[in-house]
């Protein structure tokens, strides 16, 4: 109790207790200069007490609360009213109920022990006193007794004021953790209803899920930064990455799983330390996440395995029926070539059709190996991977059409030259948004990065800058097409089109 | 003569393979089969030089069983699925060639000239294949069929197509009659014929006459 913080009831307590003190010394004086004859005495009575009612008073309320503060404190001052007592009368003086004072201290201070402590020096005090006066110790049991029943009286008192006030306390926390649960909730909420709309939208990929909750999260916890790790097959992928981290940051981790497995991790970096409590609000924060990306992960696993089930299917018939089908087809042309030998239009005509037919066959073959290869990460899937971390200014958007992934030969030197397109724009442009869009499919597509920030003038700006003799040589390397087109103040725009419609 | 043997599921397909190889004046196909176990099996009974062989087959695996019938046939792997790893497969198991079921008939018949031959083309890169190959486009007769003369092989043709009386075979060649009997008796010999009708047949079959 010494070295607590003053509850407000204590303050109130004390400051009773001292005005008590003055009426009580008031009405002490009083009395025994009207019944007294020993002048000398009473004067010294008067002035003992009086220097011990201002003592209390004007001591420091925090003297109280150091270390023996309080113990010292009553100690000398039931001395010093016990002197009073016993220059005005022993048991029958008007200061007893003064000498009540320091006991009823103590125990406010010091808890029941040491104001019973206080109140037996006292009591003890007093009974020498009535013993040297030449009565019996029976005279002395009222005085004794009034003293026990007083600091019991307060230490009670004390106790159920302690109780309030602790049960008030504990309901303000409980008050106050339940609003803090209730703002968690409602942002829980507006993260389900954002990935609802995301799913009615068709929009919904685990990159936007990502960025939206940790921007959530940020968002809460001043100058930090943060990182979204989805654990996949091949490892951790980093989805989503956000603000700059703090000089002399603390770090935390905090674990996305659902009930039977692991998905990521949060990783904070937080310029002030965060308590048990906060880490516990993020976890339940992300929990729905958690479950949002362990929901997609299955729906990935369930609608992946529907299509490799119908692309075996599909290599097995092309494989089994029609390729040899045809092949035998080509067979019977040279064979008919073969025998119109005599016929030189017929035979060329023939062989104009096996030429065909062989084609045929390849592709037959190109498609049954494409079909064999398991399949990959879609275009989209692999930008939004690759653009992941140019996040805020200027905003990259991707928005691709792409109704099958680019052929395995091609799909990642389309990857590299837009994810450069799409970094030259986002550090050097200067512009507010970077748009990456075009429609895809199996053998061709078209696809353009856009800016709306400075540009340059194409003529005059120095090959080899930006990278832009690289992209030129993975863009002729995968037979594609490659254009530049900017105008000064109109922003750029990079065009890639390969394969033939 | 080479004697092919052919190892596909595809029934379509094996005996297309199979009518245009028989057209082909030096290959004869003497046997079809759907499997794997089912080539080591029929070659068991009929010696082939060659084998044309698939690889996935319901039956059995074609590549396990050249690998088991090592130098017993050269094999020649056609699939339709030629991936890297299958050819792969196919060398280690002593397949003397590896070819995709669209090739052109020319070159596979060559392949299989190639490959009687003792040559080993699974080996070579596509430009040396296809340079060794141009050796083997033609196909090779027996002595005796290469032998014929330009006189013999205009009456083989006249056979073919019925004209098969002396005096006709005279008139039509300005020839006479004696001389038609002594072409006769010396194509009867370089084919190993007895008669006419057989001479006309084989004459047809090694592609020296046509029969229209």
């Amino acid at each position: 109790m010494a070295a607590s913080v003053p509850a407000p009831w204590e303050f109130r307590v004390h400051r009773s207790i001292t005005i008590g003190q003055f009426v009580a010394l008031v009405v002490a004086v009083v009395i025994d200069l009207v019944t007294t004859a020993t002048m000398s005495s009473s004067l010294i009575a008067m002035a003992v007490a009086t220097f011990y009612v201002i003592g209390t008073a004007a001591v420091p309320e925090s003297w109280y609360r150091i270390r023996f503060g309080a113990e010292s404190i009553t100690l000398f001052g039931a001395f010093l009213t016990i002197t009073a007592v016993t220059l005005t009368g022993g048991i029958g003086s008007p200061y007893l109920l003064l000498s009540m004072g320091p006991p009823i201290f103590a125990t406010i201070y010091g808890g029941l022990r040491i104001g019973l402590m206080t109140g037996f020096l006292s009591a003890g005090l007093l009974g020498l006193i009535t013993l040297a006066d030449g009565l019996t110790l029976l005279d002395a049991l009222p005085g004794v007794g009034l003293y026990l029943v007083f600091v019991l009286l307060v230490s009670v008192i004390r106790k159920l004021l302690a109780d309030i006030h602790q049960q008030a306390t504990t309901l303000a926390e409980d008050v106050e953790s339940a609003t803090q649960r209730l703002e968690s909730l409602e942002e829980i909420h507006s993260v389900l209803l954002r990935l609802s709309e995301d799913i009615s939208a068709g929009r919904l990929n685990a990159v936007e899920v990502a960025a939206d909750t940790l921007e959530a999260i940020l968002a809460r916890i001043p100058g930090s930064s943060g990182r979204l790790v989805l654990e996949d097959e091949e490892g951790p992928v980093v989805l989503a990455s956000r603000g700059v981290p703090p000089d002399l940051a603390q770090s935390y981790q905090v674990p996305l799983s659902t009930v039977d497995a692991s998905v990521g991790s949060l990783e904070l970096l937080t310029s002030e330390s965060l308590s048990r409590a906060d880490l516990i609000d993020i976890e339940t924060f992300v929990q729905p996440v958690s479950i949002a990306f362990a929901n997609l992960r299955l729906l990935q696993d369930i609608v992946g395995s529907a299509v490799a089930e119908e692309r075996i299917r599909l290599a097995r018939e092309m494989h089994d029926e029609i390729g040899p089908s045809l092949a035998s087809l080509g067979l019977a042309l040279d064979m008919a070539a073969m025998q119109q030998a005599q016929h030189p239009d017929l035979a060329d005509d023939l062989k104009v059709l096996r030429t065909n037919v062989t084609k045929l066959v390849e592709d037959v073959r190109a498609s049954v190996a494409d079909l064999r290869s398991a399949p990959g990460p879609t275009l989209t899937a692999r930008l939004l991977q690759s653009t992941a971390l140019l996040d805020g200014n200027p905003l990259v958007v991707v928005d691709l059409d792409e109704r099958r992934p680019p052929r395995p030969a091609v799909i990642g030197d389309l990857t590299s030259i837009l994810t450069e397109a799409t970094r030259n724009a986002y550090i050097h442009s200067g512009g507010s948004k970077v748009l990456v869009s075009g429609r895809i499919d199996r053998s061709h597509g078209v696809c353009s990065v856009i800016d709306d920030g400075a540009g340059f003038d194409p003529s005059r700006e120095p090959e080899g800058h930006f990278g832009l003799i690289g992209m030129r040589e993975r863009a002729e390397k995968i037979g594609a097409r490659i254009n530049f087109q900017s105008t000064p103040g109109e922003g750029t725009t990079v065009t890639i089109e390969w394969g033939n419609r | 003569m080479i004697r092919v043997m052919i190892a596909d599921d595809h029934q379509l397909f094996a005996e297309g393979l199979s009518q245009a190889l028989d057209i082909l004046p030096d290959t004869r196909v003497v046997g079809v089969v759907g499997s794997g176990p089912a080539l080591e099996e029929a070659l068991e009974t009929q010696p082939a030089e060659v084998s044309i062989v698939d690889i996935e087959m319901p039956g059995g695996d074609g590549i396990d069983s050249i690998a088991e019938l090592g130098r017993r046939t050269n094999a020649i792997v056609v699939s339709m699925y030629a991936s890297d790893e299958q050819k792969g497969r196919a060398v280690k198991a002593g397949a003397k060639g590896f070819f995709s079921k669209g090739v052109p008939l020319m070159m596979l018949a060559a392949a299989i000239r190639a490959v009687a031959d003792g040559q080993d083309l699974i080996v070579l890169d596509d430009t040396a294949r296809d340079e060794l190959l141009e050796h083997y486009g033609e196909a090779r007769l027996d002595p005796g069929a290469a032998s014929l003369t330009e006189r013999e092989r205009e009456i083989l043709q006249l056979l073919a197509v019925g004209v098969s009386a002396t005096d006709e075979l005279a008139e039509r060649l300005y020839i006479s009659q004696k001389t038609v009997k002594n072409h006769l008796a010396s194509v009867f010999q370089k084919l190993a014929v007895s008669d006419r009708t057989q001479a006309a047949i084989e004459a047809i079959r090694l592609g020296i006459a046509r029969p229209n």
